[in-house]
């Protein structure tokens, strides 16, 4: 395994350690919870805003009701017209909060927390009820707040939605936070060999069963918490493969190694964003439209690899 | 100054918004108009929807509906900003009071009493008021849920309306209650033909429910901004 020189042993102390740095934290509730009380002792003082999972919103009230509410509350110099218009929501200004999908209430709560101004953002999940569209504009907003300064303290995110915001991610494992593997200076990577076909088959695991999958039928693989995974139609399966040796076996499937923890099946490939200088994302046309992180320093050689303009 | 303006305007408009205090607010003022094309009394038709406001709107348009916004979490977004607790709490309280006393007087002009003592019935309305708007919120500060909220304004609420019913219909004087001196003053009990009631017990009645009442205010909200330096 990698070096992790720079763990630590309390989410309170990577907090604190890591001052001023936008971090992603994949952990569970109880870790989430704690690294909220220890965002607002670190940062207190500042303007900080807050969106947990409870945060539902009046259910009577329209957002533009609840966003004047907060505009006054607060004394914002944005207006909840502004933040409407920026989130997407101004059709819906007038529609009952109760009677919002989840995805446009997660929207609206990341329009309340512009009209505080903040200068620090505690999230709990906040990509979960986010679709493809509503996920860019998110990521953007943060991306552009991230570039003036503000700090974005994320928990309960998986590692793969983790590394798509601005910032530092780190993953939890029997109380110790790591951080991510992020390489931005990769080495040659393995060449694509063309349309060459050979018999290769992805080992994994479900339960006591082994399954071999057609490279084809994968949308990526991922390494989490020291475990390699495949995913096929929506479900991760552990493999025994090392991610190095699936990268050098699928290069010839069109398989690319997009990050140090991700590689992806190009052929699943819709979308590629870019969301801050050194933050691309890739959405997959899987059923979950899935986002994988993109490093900067793979980004070009992606581009050279698959002949794009 | 804009975390009470805030509060105070959000839950004026929301009283409103909320189908069952709505109904509350249009059903009282209908009753009070009711009776008195019925040809009931004006101090019986007034003493009985002023207490029936009083008690409705603090329990059915703000405890409930306390208890409910923080059972879905609403509650918690706003205490999660750097507004000042006691202003928020002081813009819904006095949200609730401007509504009562509004809706007081309609109930009072409707229900025939004399323009002119319109403002004398709203000072007779206020041992009332006060007591069930304290109370109501002290609990709203501390009910988990919409169910548990409920139930406890069911205690505000009946002990409200009774003085003037049993008033009016048994002779009954239930002075130990807070909204008894409403009845009196109201002249509820005047009309059955029962003797004055001692000024000084009235007086003394009011206010040890206002101070009792005010006691858990006080007590709720500091519980109230203590959580709320904790986050939790």
């Amino acid at each position: 395994m990698p070096d992790r020189p720079n763990d630590y042993p309390s989410v309170e102390e990577l907090i604190a350690g890591q001052h001023g740095v936008s971090l992603h934290i994949e952990c569970d509730r109880q870790t989430g919870e704690r690294a909220r009380k220890a965002v607002q002792e670190a940062y207190r003082g500042m303007r900080c805003a807050y969106y947990l999972e409870t945060d539902k919103g009046f259910d009577r009230d329209t957002p533009l009701s609840y966003l004047r509410f907060f505009s006054r509350l607060l004394g914002s110099s944005v207006t909840a017209e502004e933040a409407l218009a920026h989130f997407g929501l101004k059709d819906l200004a007038r529609t009952r909060i109760g009677k919002l999908a989840p995805e446009q209430r997660a929207l609206l709560n990341f329009a309340r927390l512009t009209l505080a101004e903040p200068e620090v953002v505690f999230c709990e999940r906040p990509l979960i009820e986010l679709g493809p569209d509503a996920r860019t504009i998110v990521l953007q907003w943060m991306g552009s707040a991230s570039d003036e300064g503000c700090v974005f303290i994320t928990v309960n995110e998986p590692l793969r939605e983790a590394l798509l915001m601005p910032g530092n991610a780190w993953w939890e494992e029997d109380g110790r936070l790591f951080p991510a593997q992020v390489d931005d200076d990769p080495t040659d990577g393995p060449v694509f060999a063309g349309d060459e076909v050979r018999v290769c088959k992805v080992q994994a695991r479900s339960g006591s069963s082994t399954l071999f999958f057609d490279p084809r039928e994968i949308d990526f693989i991922e390494s989490m918490n020291r475990q390699n995974y495949v995913s096929v139609r929506g479900e991760l399966y552990p493999t025994p493969a090392k991610l190095d040796e699936l990268e050098v076996d699928l290069a010839r499937f069109g398989f690319f190694r997009c990050h140090r923890s991700y590689i992806v099946n190009v052929q699943r490939v819709a979308k590629v964003e870019r969301f801050t200088r050194n933050s691309f994302n890739l959405t997959l046309s899987d059923a979950a439209h899935t986002s994988l992180p993109l490093a900067k320093g793979r980004a070009e050689e992606m581009r050279a690899t698959l002949g794009w303009k | 100054m804009n975390a009470f303006l805030a509060a105070f305007l959000h839950d004026l408009a929301g009283f409103w918004r909320n189908p069952s205090s709505a109904i509350v607010g249009i059903m009282c003022p209908f009753f009070a108009w009711l009776f008195h094309r019925m040809g009931f009394y004006p101090s019986f038709s007034a003493a009985l929807t002023i207490q029936l406001i009083a008690g409705s709107v603090s329990t059915v348009g703000f405890l409930s509906a306390m208890g409910e916004e923080r059972e879905q979490g609403a509650w918690g977004a706003v205490a999660r900003t750097s507004a000042c607790a006691e202003a928020l709490v002081a813009g819904r309280l006095s949200a609730c009071l401007l509504t009562c006393l509004a809706l007081s007087a309609l109930c009072a002009a409707l229900a025939g009493v004399e323009p002119v003592q319109v403002p004398f019935a709203l000072l007779a309305a206020l041992p009332t008021i006060l007591p069930a708007t304290l109370l109501s919120f002290a609990l709203g500060l501390v009910a988990p849920d919409q169910s548990r909220a409920n139930a406890w304004g069911t205690f505000i609420l009946m002990p409200c309306i009774l003085p003037t019913l049993c008033a009016m219909f048994i002779e009954l004087r239930l002075w130990p209650l807070p909204s008894y001196a409403t009845t009196e003053l109201l002249g509820v009990a005047a009309s059955r033909g029962l003797a004055p009631f001692p000024a000084a017990v009235l007086a003394g009645v009011s206010i040890a429910w206002i101070g009792l009442g005010y006691a858990a205010f006080s007590l709720a909200l500091r519980r109230e901004t203590g959580s709320r330096r904790g986050l939790s």
